[in-house]
């Protein structure tokens, strides 16, 4: 008997092992706790090192796991309880509320249109509004709506009800509670990927208190045509065009006071943002404060390169130590050394964008697994197991094991994959 | 120019924690508030130390232009203590122009313990055998311990002192000097500029020591002068008056031992001094003892040995003083004795230990005044 198999989290590299689970005949849960999968890969704009646009490579590979007749989204859920070893785990999941009947609604985003209450953008990271009731992102998947309690003037005082009386499909429900979902799965696997560090943890370069410092991914976002500017680069001070942005390195990674871990994908991914910003403004100029440059991946080398040569990015090794923002014009004034030359500098810059290091988004209280001391997942064997946790029946992919790059998560989750199989076909 | 890697294991001696860890980010370098465009530290130096180019170290002003607010070590990315380093360096420093002396009382215990041990016997011993006539009346001072003894002892001690200090001071200089980047266009600086640098050198840095006062950031600058400005210069204010106050006493109002009206003012200047001499060197004994800060945290006992003696200078002044003035000759004498063989260690020490910090400081922070690098 083929058992089925639960893949927690719906970014990259859980569409990826779902995908491979699913096509070989075996049933998957992908378990999502936003409304939509995709993950943090939906976010991103472009891709390194070839500058592919990301919801090109996602978007197929979602639609694909969406209409999989193998694969079940539990999308807006989160696993509850998990009981039982490997082979055999009583899983109990928490379906949480959309008020949209998910059988009725047909997608065609009305309601959104006409909802009159707007709320902060998560899947923007807090750049831009949204409404009340919202997709994740226009290329959700499931493309169903959701709405956010807090935020409802229906749920908060009692009135309005405005998306009900134009939802053409009847599809809203203000009675929907919460769902428990009971499994029973061969195998697990975690792919809960990433969260930011809080870059207010390195209290010297001001974020949080100066407006035009960014976290990459806030940047990400702004560059990004379904963003909130819809890809202008603009400051948040002013809605003016940067004419210099600095990008600065190993913002609370690599830093003992913070998190000490490299967090990998960072100097491509910095390398890449100042590339789509000489994109976007052929005239900005854009330098890289880095430690060092670390470009270790197929073709990453060359790019790094291409972004020097033909974009006439600068990059100059120095860790900044703080940031002061100008009162009147709100620019910044980057304190670093030039580590080449042996000199102190000052940098004024328009626009500062950190790129902050990676840790570990909560696994949440039900999964109960040992973490390494990097706070990520901890696996069985660095070089032998690398996808296998310590409890047996239970699989890591992706950046919930630690930093990787998106090559390297779809890689591990096709080794999750194919490991979870094993127990699901019942070879073990 | 030949790389060394044992000369960060060299340095280690003198109290610099391990190198190794610093990958040379710049964070020290940018945070420091005493750093400038034209004087960028303590990672170059750091540097210098792990590819151990000891010539460009000793040639170049930046150890002394640093005043340990830590601002570096509290902030960097590889705890590596940059802040400690530089003290290291500073102590190196001290030892390489203190000749063979100096070195051995940075690095070897036993040598100093010996060292201080023998001296202060070699005191006793010619406080006792040499001493003048013990009035158990009435305290006379003088008649003790004859004014005529003193002042041979102490020319003579003053003169080696001198002349070891000022070897160190002018080596300094020259090595400094010899950093001096040489360009076409640089013009040598006039013998003007050279007065009047060392006039500012000695009234804002020596004296007022405003450098002092900028080392922290500005969020912090309050706290840092109370904890650590204000007994600094308590100490150093303390100890010039007291230099004074004594140097009068041999000279302009000489006294025979008698017991002087508080008022009179060579007398409340030195009780003044001596107060501020107490409250600066107990402050930083106790700002160490607790480790307030990270510039408190790593003491050397050669860091401990210079407080201490400047305190003990101070407890056994004011004792003499107090029991002067309540009429107890013998406990007069002995406090007399012991202040003596303090102050004899104190003056004894200074070309070799962290006394001598004073007139490096001074002299690196002249040279780069007139080159226009601070």
């Amino acid at each position: 008997m083929v058992k089925p198999v639960m893949v927690v989290g719906g970014g990259i590299a859980g569409i990826q092992a779902a995908l491979d689970l699913a096509d070989q005949g075996i049933k998957v849960y992908i378990v999502e706790k936003r409304p939509s999968i995709g993950g943090r890969m939906a976010q991103l704009d472009k891709t390194f090192p070839t500058l592919d646009c990301a919801s090109c490579i996602l978007t197929p590979k979602m639609v694909a796991v969406g209409r999989h007749p193998n694969v079940t989204l539990l999308t807006y859920s989160e696993v509850k309880e998990i009981k039982g070893s490997a082979g055999n785990f009583d899983v109990t999941i928490l379906k949480k509320p959309r008020y949209v009947d998910e059988s009725k609604c047909t997608g065609c985003g009305l309601c959104v249109q006409k909802c009159p209450y707007k709320a902060t953008s998560e899947f923007n990271m807090g750049l831009g509004t949204r409404k009340a009731i919202y997709f994740e992102f226009p290329q959700a998947v499931p493309l169903i709506p959701v709405i956010d309690r807090a935020n409802c003037a229906y749920f908060q005082k009692g009135v309005c009800r405005v998306c009900e009386r134009f939802c053409e499909a009847k599809a809203i429900n203000f009675n929907q509670t919460p769902e428990e979902i009971k499994l029973n799965v061969a195998s697990i696997i975690i792919a809960t990927g990433f969260e930011l560090e809080d870059p207010r943890k390195k209290e010297t370069y001001g974020y949080g208190r100066y407006a035009n410092v960014y976290t990459s991914l806030e940047f990400e976002r702004l560059v990004s045509a379904t963003g909130p500017t819809s890809g202008e680069i603009v400051r948040r001070s002013d809605n003016q065009h940067p004419k210099r942005i600095v990008f600065i390195q190993c913002v609370c990674s690599r830093d003992l006071l913070v998190n000490f871990w490299c967090s990998a994908f960072c100097c491509m991914a910095s390398t890449k943002e100042a590339i789509l910003a000489k994109e976007h403004l052929p005239n900005v100029d854009c330098v890289v404060l880095y430690m060092d440059i670390r470009a270790f991946g197929k073709g990453y080398q060359e790019f790094f390169d291409r972004a020097r040569q033909q974009f006439g990015i600068r990059f100059i090794r120095g860790k900044p130590a703080k940031i002061e923002e100008m009162p009147e014009s709100k620019n910044l004034i980057v304190y670093y050394e030039d580590t080449e030359l042996g000199y102190l500098r000052k940098i004024e810059a328009d626009m500062v964008v950190l790129a902050v290091g990676a840790k570990l988004q909560p696994v949440g209280p039900a999964i109960n697994l040992p973490l390494d001391e990097d706070g990520f997942v901890k696996v069985k064997n660095r070089y032998l197991s690398p996808v296998e946790t310590e409890v047996e029946g239970i699989y890591v992919a992706g950046l919930a094991a630690g930093p990787k790059d998106i090559p390297d998560s779809v890689t591990e989750a096709s080794a999750a994959a194919i490991k979870a199989s094993l127990l699901a076909l019942g070879g073990r | 120019m030949r790389v060394d890697v044992s000369f960060a294991k060299q340095l280690q001696r003198y109290g610099a924690p391990n190198l190794a860890i610093c990958f040379n980010c710049g964070n020290c370098t940018a945070i420091c508030p005493l750093s400038s465009e034209s004087t960028s530290f303590p990672r170059k130096q750091i540097r210098y130390v792990q590819l151990g180019l000891e010539r460009k170290l000793l040639e170049v002003p930046d150890a002394w232009l640093c005043y340990y607010c830590a601002d570096c070590s509290d902030t960097c990315p590889r705890k590596a203590e940059p802040g400690e380093i530089m003290m290291a360096i500073r102590r190196y420093m001290i030892a390489k122009y203190g000749g063979v002396i100096a070195k051995w009382l940075y690095t070897s215990r036993l040598f100093t313990t010996l060292f201080i041990g023998l001296t202060s016997l070699f005191a006793l011993f010619l406080i006792t055998f040499f001493h003048g006539s013990i009035d158990m009346t009435s305290v006379r001072l003088f008649d003790f311990l004859p004014i005529s003894s003193i002042e041979l002892v102490g020319i003579a001690l003053g003169i080696i002192i001198g002349v070891t200090a000022l070897y160190g001071f002018v080596k300094l200089g020259i090595n400094l000097h010899r950093g001096i980047p040489k360009s076409p266009t640089s013009t040598k600086p006039s013998v003007w500029k050279w007065v009047k640098g060392f006039f500012l050198t000695l009234v804002l840095e020596a004296f007022a020591q405003i450098r002092y006062f900028k080392c922290k950031e500005e969020g912090k600058r309050l706290r840092h002068v109370a904890i650590h400005v204000a007994p600094h210069l308590a100490m150093l204010w303390g100890f010039l008056g007291l230099l004074l106050t004594t140097a009068l006493r041999f000279t302009i109002v000489p006294t025979h031992g008698e017991v002087v009206p508080l008022t009179e003012p060579t007398r409340l200047l030195g009780i003044v001094c001596g107060i501020l001499l107490l409250y600066g060197s107990g402050m930083v004994i106790i700002n160490r003892l607790l480790k307030i800060d990270k510039s408190d945290t790593y003491s050397t006992y050669t860091d401990w040995i210079f407080v201490i003696l400047l305190f003990l200078s101070g407890v056994t002044g004011i004792l003499l003083t107090v029991f002067h003035y309540a009429s107890s000759p013998l406990w007069s004498y002995v406090t007399l004795s012991l202040h003596l063989i303090v102050v004899f260690e104190l003056i004894l020490l200074a070309p070799f230990t962290k006394f001598i910090h004073s007139l490096y400081r001074a002299m690196a922070i002249w040279i780069s005044r007139v080159h226009g690098y601070v």
